[in-house]
């Protein structure tokens, strides 16, 4: 790494470390929390859309799946924010395996409405089975996570500075691996799927495998990000799995950048806290919302990556 | 010993008998053409060799071992690398990402060793990375090596198409019209090539129409039409060979007014 890029991480470093001081307002942190939480969802997406050129629609099937875990194993059992985040991204990654087997296999549109009749048939179970899962009125009173040592540390999760911190790391977690899948040869079999499956299989890679594998590492992503979910809000909902998350992750991705490390961190912070700054515009809101994307979509069909990339490009090198 | 054998291989789609009862044999070291009118099955022949497509009778022999069943991927990893008709590329990514593509099956480092970037993660880069140098200068293409593939000319797509099936490193080399599309100079470059691919001791199947190409690099030619293999033998049997000459330059109409 030569030494501008290692200034250049080091700054990008302090700048994230002191953002929720620079904004610190509750409210500002608030969202700074929840685009967080929309990254991990949009890395683990970015996996499959970016990476293979599948579509899962009905991917925050994880992200629900994942929250509901946690809030299940708390109600039931009395499991805390760790647990869960060990037992959420396993079961996700468990049905994303289900899924992906019968429907990875073949080509077309099969894959992407596999995913979404699953993520309908998950929203149906936890909206009717109601004394299980308290249907529509959803799961309240999850706690914060706690790190408890006796006699040592007793440390709460109930500000969201703390929260922003702890959701910060855990999207650097997800960074470094993605970063490392990407930047291996399973990266490269990834992209090849996308550009070229017939080819790629013909020169010897196993295409279903490393679509799965995608699959199930962006599901368990998802599942563990629905888990952060719920210990934040602490209340989950069958909304998890519904449609709102579904264009929300989509557009974040498609904005930010398909298929590349950090274009989902950029479009998901951008589609937070966008939409809240809108609120200003009251009605128009929604409808402002839908011309930046259309526009971005024209626009920039790299995402915000690309366009980054593109501007990088064209100034003047220095050496 | 025969590296390749097609042994009384059909193929039906629906009542349309693409390719009927064809068999010939492919030795070691060997460049064969396989030569036939649009239509005659040459490409649903290589489709059937690389698995992508089953036989419906017969099978496919690689080092005396049946392959016909396996599935496209587990064909390549045999060593049988095939290219296409159309051009056939990762377009948005670069030349050096291509190839590295085609280096995908000889280099699989663990799951973990990917992840925690131990040693045989950093030794199949390096690997892949070498091999990546060692073919682009094999084709003279060094200096494309950062150019997105889609946005290199026509020709050097092309030879791009032979760069990523080299990279994996195959014995046995399918080629579905290399010279499609080719100026006469770019096709002679083509044929000093597909020479100094086989001195690397790579066997290859060739599928061509233009005929100064294969008659001038194929030591066997096998001729195929409408699905039934007509003749087989060297450039000049074939070239001589009567059914041949029908098939190419037609024949003489018999009577005109008879119906």
């Amino acid at each position: 790494m030569n030494r501008r890029r290692y200034v250049f991480h080091v700054i990008l470093g302090i700048l994230i470390l002191a953002l929720p001081l620079i904004f610190s307002s509750t409210y500002a942190r608030h969202i700074l929390v929840s685009s967080g939480i929309f990254t991990l969802l949009c890395l683990g997406l970015n996996l499959t859309m970016g990476y293979t050129g599948q579509t899962p629609f009905g991917y925050p099937v994880f992200f629900g799946l994942g929250a509901y875990t946690t809030a299940i194993g708390f109600t039931y059992l009395g499991t805390n924010f760790w647990h869960g985040l060990i037992a959420a991204p396993v079961l996700a990654g468990i049905f994303g395996f289900l899924i992906g087997y019968p429907s990875l296999r073949l080509r077309g549109p099969y894959f992407a409405i596999v995913t979404l009749a699953f993520a309908e048939i998950v929203g149906l179970i936890l909206n009717n089975w109601v004394s299980f899962t308290r249907g529509s009125m959803g799961i309240p009173g999850i706690p914060s996570p706690k790190i408890v040592i006796p006699g040592l540390i007793d440390f709460t999760f109930n500000q969201e500075l703390k929260w922003y911190y702890l959701v910060a790391a855990i999207c650097a977690f997800y960074l470094l691996v993605n970063r490392s899948l990407v930047r291996s040869y399973v990266g490269e079999a990834w992209l090849a799927i996308r550009e070229n499956e017939d080819l790629a299989e013909a020169v010897g890679v196993h295409t279903f495998k490393w679509k799965m594998m995608a699959f199930v590492v962006g599901a368990m992503m998802g599942g563990m990000a629905g888990c952060v979910y719920a210990h934040y809000y602490n209340i989950v909902s069958p909304d998890l799995v519904g449609f709102y998350y579904i264009t929300t992750t989509f557009a974040m991705v498609i904005i930010g950048g398909r298929g590349t490390l950090l274009g989902p961190v950029l479009g998901a912070i951008l589609f937070t806290a966008v939409p809240e700054y809108l609120r200003a515009a009251k009605t128009m809101r929604l409808v402002l919302f839908g011309v930046i994307m259309l526009l971005g979509i024209i626009f920039m069909p790299q995402g915000l990556n690309g366009l980054i990339t593109d501007i990088r490009g064209r100034l003047p090198r220095r050496k | 010993m025969a590296l390749l054998g097609v042994e009384n291989i059909s193929k039906l789609f629906g009542g349309v008998a693409a390719l009927h009862d064809v068999n010939f044999a492919v030795a070691q070291g060997e460049i064969v053409g396989l030569i036939g009118p649009n239509g005659a099955g040459k490409t649903t022949l290589f489709n059937v060799v690389t698995g992508f497509i089953k036989p419906s009778r017969g099978r496919i022999l690689y080092e005396d071992r049946v392959i016909s069943e396996l599935a496209p991927y587990e064909v390549a990893s045999l060593g049988i690398i095939r290219t296409y008709q159309k051009t056939s590329i990762f377009p948005a990514l670069t030349v050096a990402q291509n190839i590295a593509i085609g280096h995908h099956r000889r280099g699989q480092p663990g799951f973990w060793s990917v992840l925690f970037r131990t040693r045989p993660h950093r030794e199949e880069r390096a690997e892949t990375n070498g091999r990546i140098q060692e073919i682009l200068k094999f084709l003279e293409m060094t200096w494309a090596a950062d150019f997105l593939a889609q946005n290199l000319s026509y020709g050097d797509q092309r030879k791009l198409e032979i760069a990523i099936a080299l990279s994996s490193q195959p014995k046995l080399l399918l080629l579905d019209e290399p010279a499609a599309g080719l100026n006469p100079e770019e096709t002679t470059g083509l044929m000093r090539v597909i020479k100094r691919v086989q001195d690397q001791g790579i066997t290859i199947l060739l599928v061509e129409h233009h005929m100064q190409l294969v008659m001038g690099i194929c030591e066997k030619i096998v001729v195929l039409n409408y699905g039934k293999k007509i003749a087989e033998g060297t450039p000049g049997q074939v070239q001589n060979n009567e059914e041949v000459i029908k098939v190419y330059l037609g024949e003489e109409v018999e009577d005109a007014t008879s119906c």
